[in-house]
Order: structure tokens, then C-alpha cells, then sequence
């Protein structure tokens, strides 16, 4: 083995052992090395196995395992006698010590350099925490009682022992509620803002090392690698200590991580971390990997989610005392007190808003302090407005954009150059007291900047995982601009139209429409709600103004069939009724007209099939499958690319729709024209042209085009000819790749774990019809644990739930039948 | 300074043979008298301890510490050669103690099986680990000689990482990555 090999062969040793012994194989084996590097490497990990290494950043759980080679403690250490041992660092061990004076025997806390760590650096440290333990007097420090040194050397000094529990143990052994959480919370405040005050930052607050003894005072331990922002106060002659990273990666601030100097807005982030787990029974982040570089990307960069959203779920926690657990929402709010929906209540807006401010990932945007974080919650508490706001829209757009750099970047920087040009700009000419005529017409330009911005980005941006959110706040930003220009007295009808659209732009981001989520239909129909009444001030014989209220009907029928609640079906026929009349093409029909038809078709398609009318179901979803098919043949005859490729989905969507009706409704099959196959191949053919000429970041044509050919594929393996037939197992494969590739796109996207885990059972049923019947076994077995995956994000999730028991069927069933059956499939 | 060790390391650096020899009977005679007060002071059958011991001897023999801070008026040559040395005179010491205690008490008390380079070297080893361990390191050295060398100053110097980078004059990234490849291979060296 050459010697680049060999130093290979060492880093992989050294970051294999970082990892959890048992994933290790699996990560050597995607490394790619090759064979003779891999065999090496694994027969050196099986020999590292017994004396097991840490990783470079480990928690001190960890090491506390690896490094538990300390014979039995010494029976006494100077005046003390040892009981047992407390807990154990990483150059120290804390033992629990009693001491007889006059006849009472007095327990302390004795702390002592390790065996076998008396380095140089360690022994400073050491001297560094006892001085500075030394120098602190406050009751919720722990007292410094005694130091010295024992016969071969080693320094130790003594402390107050602390009868008493972690504050997370505290809290939940006590069922403290949310308010009385924050009071205690304040106290850990107070106390580290007392540390900061005399310049020490601590650097690994965490619950472990914040006690809370019986009377509920807390005490805050271990200041072993704490900083000393002026060393020279306290006597120690060295200006710096060895920034060690040693360091509770959970509760390391963004800056921490990357061994950057750390100030007392490091100890602010522990704080938000801190006060995260003590509201919602988690840590922002469940770090798994031990990989450095993970981590630092991880701390970094991931936002996390808000508290108030993080309760909803159940997940694997961790306790201070190092074990394993699955925490639900219902256990997180009774340990509060309360149910869980009291406790989402009290946590969502201003509370949410503090813990995410103390997480800020750069320090200067914290909170300046421990105590002025305190002083918010207090605020919070009295009713009082708080500082902590949630990140402007100005800093997430900003974040997207960076996120996403390329034409929607440049385009949303345009934007937001021109909403803040425009404030400026009219604000700087009433000033000047320009005429108003020059005022009106450049407001008007800009205005109309905005407007066509608003519109492109959003539609550029529109089929973006992840883009909800910054869809919404975009149109947000432009109702600001046109909140700003009414006060300057500008509005004409060109800006309210502006308006109702960027009210329906905040409606569909609010309800998930083409988002990753799904979201809050309700408030979605409020926001068009408030849109249609925009709509409805113009004049209403405009042909845009008529057609603008046809499109708000159509969105708020299609929101309300969505709820699927009793009654909803009602409020869906009712707006379809309203909208009847607008859609009635005029005598001389524009593109616009027809398409607006179009889609009204679509949406009354399926409402009358809601309601039992099969022939008017049919006859509108075919009326509106013509005219998207004769709307093509238009864009097709003007060459003109953009609008060839939007009506081909216009298209796509009228098949895909037909498709969906004649599966869903048999009495619809029993209606329609004799071939699904057609329609099928139809949705298949302009999926796969869209997904293939659309950008490669378009997640919406990759879903259309898996939903397209997994159907196609299904009704060609139950009813096909060959080739066609064995084909279809191809086209499932593709479906599972396309899949694969947007699950890892972004992992956070719930969505899309679901769409894997169907596309896999889709598989199996494929398999099982060909008669792969291991094949499909194995397809049915994947798609449960995606779907048992999805469930464990999301509990009450009925996709997942119902997921499962169709691919716990669907195994059964293969096995019922002698591995000789597919079980029929949707 | 220019007591005998300081002429030695000196004579090493101009390519003194003989002086290599001196040196490390120097050492070790140093380390061999501070091992025995170690041991007289230990109560019957406590390791022997070595940890200190080298950091001890440097103090006594070259006038500063071994850490970062006062290494003083010794070069960079020189403190790899002591060091070396020092290693080697623990290493023998203690396959002299393991010997003189199977001498001792033959058929007495078991030595643990194995060495363990996590923790100190432990007296109660038998000497024929300390050969053995002595020959897997030899073969190491062939393959790693700077993987061999981080653990005779890890190990049997008792140096911590940030020491033993210093003496070797590299990152203390890479002694670790050494140190915990050494270890490994030597595990499985020996398992064999």
C-alpha cells in the first residue's frame, strides 16, 4: 500500500470511529474506495472496537463512557473521604466527599484533575476554574469551600454539593407549567448574567450543569472550560488559554462550533437552546451525526423549527441523565400542566419569537444579553409588548435568494430594490415638492415595476419547494408599497388590481396551493374573501375585472371542497352557481376568456360529481379538456414557446383531472369515452415534455409527471399487451428514481417522504401484477418503513396511516395467495 | 547550560554516535532512580507510575518543562531526542519491573492479559507483552515511523497530544489521527 493510501487509510479510520458503530459499514462502504482500502480500513475498525475513541467534538456523555478507565475512586482525598462518584469531564471527575467536623459529617462536591490527564493545558484549566470559582460570589453559583493538592500531585478544590436535580428533571418531576418554567428560567438568567458582569463567559450551559436544589434556587456548575474575557482581573498570568473545543455540540452556539472567538452571546444561544427544551421537552436540533463537519453545518445553517410548531410532533429525546425516549405532544403538555393544543397556544407568537431570537445564527442579531432576555419574557408575562420580533421579511427573502441563487434571486433583488426605491423616491419628491405630475407618473412606473415583479417572481418562484413562505411575503411587501402610495393619495384602478391579486397571492401561499405544505385552507379563504370585496369595488363590466372575480370564485370553491368537511360541498356549489354567469364566453372569446373557462369547468367537474350529477360531471371535464386542447393548438400556431409550455399543462391538468374522475367514480368510468389508455398516455406524454424542457428545479413537473406515469404504468401492467406490459415495471423504476431525487433534494419536506413511499408501493403492485412476486415483497416492505417514517414525523398523518395498512395488506395478501396475486391497487 | 545531557543532545546533532548511547544511559539512569522512589512511595502492587515522570526528568536534566511554555533554551532537535530517549528508557524500565516482579513472585499473582494503550502503562503487565508490544512497534516503524514514534511519546512518555506535537513539530490533528490509527493497527497486530 503506497503511502497516499495509507494516510487514506488513516483519515477514514479516524472518521469512521466518529460515527455510530453501527452505520459505520454502511458509510465506509459509500465512500468508494477502493477494495484494498475499504478491507483495511474495516479490519482496523474491528480492532479500534475495543478501545473505542471519541469523536473530535464529543459530548460528555460520551466520553464520559470512553474514557471510564479510572480504577475505583480512592478511598479519600486530603481531609475527604469519597463516597461515590458524581460525574466526570473532560480533564475531570467530580466525586460526592464528606468531611467530619465536630462530630457532623458535611457532604461537598470534590473536583479533581483525571488520572492521567495532569498535561499542561489541563492542569491550567484547572487552576483557571478554581481562581475563578473563587472570585464568584453569588447564590447561585456554587461556593468554593476548599482547594489542595494530593500526595502525587494532583490539584482538586472543593465545592458545595448541590442535593438536587438537573433543571430539566426538576421541571418535568414537578410538572412546572410554561409560566412557572419562564420563572425559573429568569432565575438561570439573572445568574449567568451575573458571570457575564464579571466577564466570565461560561460556554457550556446546559441542563446538567444547571441544578435546582429542593427550595427551587438554582445553582449553576461547572465552569471547566469557561473563558475569561479579561484573565489579568483575576490574577491569571497568561493573556489567552487554548480556545480547546471542548463543548456540548446540542448547546453550542453557531460560532462555537466553528472555534470562533465566543463572546456572552454565545452563552445567550446555550440560553435559547436551553429555554427551547424547557418549553417543548427537545433540543432545536437532534444532532446524530458526529462527523464535525455535519455538525458545523448543521449549527450553522439549519433553522430550527419554532417551538410552538416542534410540540406537534412526537420525537426521541435524550435526558440529561443520558437516556432514550419517545416523547408525544400529549406527555409535553401534561408535563406542562396542560393539553396540547393550551400548550401550542402559549407558546405560539411572542414565546416562539424569543427562544428563535436567542438562536439567531449571528451573534450580534441575539439578544444583547441574559438579562435583557429575561427582561422580554418578564415583559412577556406582565402583557407587555416584547422586543423579540420574528426575522423581518426583508432578512428571509434575503435568505431565499441566497438559497436560491440564479433568475429568481436576481429577480426577487430587483424587486425589493424597487419596493424600497419607490418609498424612497416618493418620500424624497414630497420633500422636493416636485410637481405632482411628475410625482404621478414616476410612482406610476414604479408601481407598475412592482407590479409586473410581483407577478413574475411569484409565478418564476411559484413550483419551489419551500417557496411558501417567501411567495407570501413577497406579496405582503407589495401590499406594503400599495399601502404606502394610498397614503401619498395614488390609487388608481391599476393599483387596486394589484391589490386583489397580491391578497390572493397571500391567500394560496396561507392555504398551500402548490406549496410543499399543506396549509390553513381556512385562512386562505379568508384572504380571497378579502380579495373578491377588492374585486368587486371596480368596475365589473371590465372584461380583467370579470374575469378576476370568475378566478377568486373558482379558488374559493376548490379551497372549500378541499376541507372536506360536512357542508363544505354546499359552500362549493353555491360559488360555483355565482360564478356560472361570469364564465359564459362573450361573443368574441380571448385566450384569457377561454382558459378562464376553462378552468372554471374543471372546478365544476368535480363539483358535480361531489353531488351525483355524473353526466353534467363529464360533460364539463371534457368541455374544459376542448378548450385547453384547442387553446394549445393556438399557442402552437404563434410559436410562441412560453405560452406553448403553459398549455400544455393547461392540458395536462384537464387529463389528469379527467383521469382522477373516471378512477375515483365508476359511474363516471361507466360515462366517458371507451379508452383510459388514451387519456392516460396524453397525461404521461406532456408530463414527460414539460418535466424534460421545464427547468430541472420545477419539483410540481416531477410530481405531475410520477403521478402521470405511475398511473399510466399501473393500468398498463393490470390491463396492457406487451411490450407495454413489462415496459411498465421501467417506467415505476424511473418513478422511484424521480422520487428518490426530490426526497433528497430537501430532506425537511414532508411531502415528499410521502410521495416515496406510495411511489414504492406503486412498485410493488407493478412487481406483484408481472409476477415478481419477491420483487414486490421487497417494493411493499420499503414503502412501509418510508410510510412508518412519515408517521413518526407526523403522528396523526392519515396518508401515512393509511399507507401503512395498504402495504401491510398488499405483503399479507402475497402471501395469502401463495405469492401468487397482486392485491389490486388504486 | 552544559551539563552532560546538554553535550550529549549537543554531539548527537553533529552526528555523534557514540553520543546517542550516552544519552539514553543518561535518561534512563535519571528516570530509573525516580521510577524506584515512585514505586517506594506507592503502596505494594499500585502501578508503577510514569505519567510526570518524563516531564520530571526533563525539568531536572534540561531546566524548563516539557508543555508549550518553557521549553527554553532547548532546540527543536534536541527535545525530539530526548524524548525519544526518555520513551525508550520508560519502555525498558518497565519490561525490567515486569521481569523482576514474574522473578519475584513466580507464579503468583496473574498480570492482566494485554496491554492497554488508553490507559497508563501498567505495571502488573507481564514482560511478555512488553516484548510484544515492543515487537509490533518495530514492524509499525517500518510501515509509519512517525505513527510509531507519536506512541512511544503518547504512550511511554506520557506526553499529552499538544506535547507530542510539539516535540514532533507538527499539528496536534495529526497526532491524533496517528495515535488512533496506531492504536488500531496495533490491536490488530497483536491480536494476530
Amino acid at each position: 500500500m503506497d503511502s497516499a493510501k495509507h494516510e487514506l487509510v488513516k483519515r477514514l479510520l479516524e472518521e469512521a470511529l466518529a460515527i455510530k458503530p453501527a452505520d459505520r459499514s454502511q458509510w465506509l462502504y459509500q465512500q468508494m474506495h477502493a477494495p484494498d482500502v475499504r478491507a483495511e480500513v474495516e479490519r482496523l475498525l474491528a480492532a479500534a472496537v475495543a478501545g473505542q475513541e471519541t469523536a473530535p467534538i464529543a459530548p460528555k456523555h460520551a466520553d464520559a463512557s470512553a474514557n471510564s478507565r479510572d480504577p475505583k475512586p480512592p478511598e479519600r482525598i486530603g481531609p475527604y473521604r469519597i463516597q461515590h462518584e458524581l460525574g466526570r469531564g473532560g480533564m475531570g471527575v467530580v466525586y460526592l466527599a464528606t468531611k467530619e467536623e465536630g462530630g457532623v459529617s458535611r457532604r461537598v462536591a470534590l473536583k479533581i484533575v483525571k488520572l492521567g490527564a495532569s498535561t499542561e493545558e489541563i492542569l491550567q484549566r484547572f487552576n483557571v476554574e478554581r481562581r475563578l470559582l473563587s472570585s464568584l460570589n453569588n447564590p447561585g453559583i456554587a461556593r468554593m469551600i476548599d482547594a489542595g493538592a494530593t500526595d502525587d500531585g494532583r490539584p482538586y478544590f472543593v465545592m458545595e454539593y448541590i442535593e438536587g436535580l438537573p433543571i430539566d428533571r426538576y421541571c418535568d418531576t414537578h410538572e412546572l407549567s410554561v409560566q412557572e418554567r419562564l420563572a425559573l428560567f429568569r432565575k438561570v438568567c439573572a445568574v449567568v448574567h451575573y458571570a457575564h458582569q464579571n466577564l466570565i463567559v461560561h460556554r457550556d450551559l446546559k441542563p446538567s450543569n444547571i441544578m435546582v436544589a429542593p427550595d427551587g434556587e438554582v445553582k449553576l456548575l461547572d465552569f471547566g472550560i469557561a473563558k475569561l474575557l479579561r484573565p489579568d482581573l483575576i490574577g491569571i498570568p497568561f493573556a489567552t488559554l487554548p480556545e480547546a473545543r471542548l463543548m456540548t455540540p446540542e448547546y453550542a452556539s453557531p460560532e462555537q462550533v466553528r472555534g470562533e472567538p465566543v463572546g456572552t452571546s454565545s452563552d445567550v444561544y446555550s440560553l435559547g437552546v436551553l429555554l427551547y427544551e424547557l418549553l417543548t421537552g427537545r433540543r432545536p436540533y437532534e444532532l446524530k451525526a458526529r462527523i464535525q463537519a455535519e455538525l458545523i453545518r448543521v449549527i450553522c445553517e439549519v433553522e430550527p423549527e419554532r417551538p410552538s410548531l416542534a410540540i406537534t410532533r412526537s420525537c426521541e429525546v435524550t435526558t440529561s441523565d443520558g437516556t432514550t425516549r419517545t416523547l408525544t405532544p400529549e406527555e409535553t403538555a401534561r408535563n406542562r400542566g396542560g393539553l396540547p393544543s393550551r400548550l401550542r397556544r402559549d407558546l405560539t407568537g411572542d414565546l416562539d419569537n424569543i427562544v428563535m431570537m436567542a438562536l439567531r445564527k449571528v451573534a450580534r442579531r441575539r439578544y444583547e444579553s441574559a438579562e435583557q432576555m429575561s427582561r422580554d419574557i418578564q415583559s412577556l408575562i406582565d402583557g407587555r409588548p416584547v422586543i423579540a420580533t420574528a426575522e423581518t421579511s426583508l432578512y428571509v427573502l434575503g435568505k431565499f435568494v441566497r438559497r436560491n441563487k440564479g433568475k429568481v434571486a436576481a429577480g426577487i433583488a430587483v424587486f425589493l430594490a424597487l419596493a424600497a426605491g419607490l418609498a424612497g423616491t416618493a418620500w424624497q419628491y414630497r420633500r422636493a415638492e416636485a410637481s405632482s405630475r411628475r410625482f404621478e407618473e414616476s410612482t406610476l412606473a414604479y408601481a407598475a415595476a412592482v407590479g409586473t415583479f410581483v407577478g413574475e417572481v411569484t409565478g418564476e418562484i411559484r413550483f419551489k419547494a419551500g417557496s411558501l413562505e417567501s411567495r407570501r411575503m413577497l406579496a405582503e411587501t407589495s401590499i406594503r408599497v400599495l399601502d404606502a402610495l394610498r397614503k401619498q393619495g395614488i390609487e388608481g384602478d391599476e393599483l387596486v388590481r394589484l391589490r386583489a391579486t397580491a391578497t390572493e397571492q397571500i391567500g394560496s401561499a396561507k392555504g398551500g396551493v402548490d406549496g410543499a405544505a399543506a396549509g390553513d385552507r381556512r385562512q386562505a379563504i379568508q384572504e380571497y374573501q378579502k380579495a373578491l370585496a377588492i374585486w368587486k369595488s371596480l368596475d365589473q363590466t371590465e372584461p380583467e375585472v370579470r374575469r378576476g372575480i370568475l378566478s377568486n370564485l373558482v379558488k374559493q370553491s376548490e379551497m372549500w371542497h378541499n376541507i372536506q368537511d360536512p357542508g363544505a360541498d354546499g359552500e362549493s356549489a353555491a360559488l360555483c352557481a355565482q360564478a356560472a354567469p361570469l364564465a359564459v364566453l362573450p361573443a368574441q372569446p380571448t385566450f384569457e376568456d377561454r382558459r378562464a373557462r376553462a378552468e372554471f369547468l374543471r372546478e365544476l367537474a368535480d363539483v358535480e360529481a361531489l353531488q351525483k350529477h355524473w353526466t353534467q360531471s363529464v360533460a364539463a371535464a371534457n368541455e374544459s379538456l376542448e378548450i385547453r386542447r384547442s387553446l394549445l393548438a393556438e399557442a402552437e400556431g404563434r410559436h410562441d414557446a412560453p405560452l406553448i409550455a403553459e398549455a400544455r399543462r393547461l392540458v395536462y391538468v384537464g387529463v389528469s383531472r379527467l383521469i382522477w374522475l373516471r378512477k375515483r367514480y365508476s359511474e363516471i368510468e361507466a360515462l366517458a369515452p371507451p379508452s383510459l389508455e388514451a387519456n392516460l398516455v396524453e397525461a404521461e406524454s406532456l408530463a414527460l415534455i414539460a418535466l424534460k424542457s421545464g427547468s430541472s428545479q420545477n419539483d410540481t413537473n416531477s410530481r405531475d409527471w410520477v403521478t402521470a406515469a405511475t398511473a399510466l404504468a399501473m393500468w398498463r401492467a393490470r390491463h396492457g399487451v406487451d411490450p407495454e406490459r413489462s415496459n411498465s415495471r421501467e417506467i415505476m423504476l424511473r418513478c422511484v428514481e424521480e422520487c428518490e431525487r426530490l426526497r433528497n433534494a430537501d430532506l425537511s419536506n414532508f411531502r415528499s417522504l410521502i410521495d416515496l413511499a406510495r411511489c414504492r408501493y406503486s412498485l410493488g403492485i407493478v412487481e406483484a401484477l408481472l409476477g415478481h412476486f419477491d420483487a414486490a415483497r421487497i417494493a411493499y416492505t420499503q414503502g412501509e418503513s418510508l410510510y412508518q417514517e412519515s408517521l413518526q414525523q407526523r403522528p396523526k398523518d392519515k396518508a401515512a396511516a393509511t399507507g401503512i395498512q395498504e402495504c401491510k395488506r398488499a405483503i399479507e395478501y402475497l402471501g395469502a395467495a401463495g405469492g401468487g396475486k397482486a392485491i389490486e391497487g388504486s | 547550560m552544559h551539563g552532560p545531557i546538554t553535550q550529549a543532545l549537543d554531539a548527537i546533532r553533529e552526528g555523534e554516535v557514540r553520543a546517542q548511547n550516552r544519552l539514553f544511559e543518561l535518561v534512563k539512569g535519571e528516570l530509573d532512580a525516580m521510577a524506584h522512589r515512585s514505586l517506594a512511595r506507592e503502596s505494594p502492587g499500585h502501578g508503577l507510575q510514569t505519567t510526570g515522570l518524563v516531564d520530571e526528568a526533563y525539568m531536572k536534566l534540561l531546566g524548563g518543562t516539557a508543555g508549550a511554555s518553557g521549553l527554553g533554551t532547548v532546540s527543536f532537535e534536541n527535545r525530539r531526542h530526548f524524548f525519544g530517549a526518555a520513551a525508550e528508557a520508560v519502555r525498558r524500565i518497565l519490561i525490567d519491573h515486569a521481569r523482576s516482579m514474574s522473578a519475584e513472585k513466580r507464579g503468583g499473582r496473574m498480570g492482566r492479559a494485554g496491554i492497554d494503550l488508553e490507559s497508563l502503562p501498567a505495571a502488573e503487565t507481564r514482560a511478555g507483552d512488553w516484548e510484544a508490544l515492543g515487537e509490533a512497534l518495530a514492524r509499525l516503524e517500518a510501515k509509519d515511523a512517525r505513527a510509531a514514534e507519536v506512541v512511544r511519546l503518547r504512550f511511554f512518555a506520557g506526553l499529552s497530544e499538544v506535547q507530542a506535537a510539539e516535540v514532533l513539530g507538527v499539528t496536534d490533528r495529526t497526532v491524533r489521527r496517528d495515535w488512533v490509527f496506531a492504536k488500531a493497527w496495533l490491536a490488530a497486530e497483536m491480536k494476530t
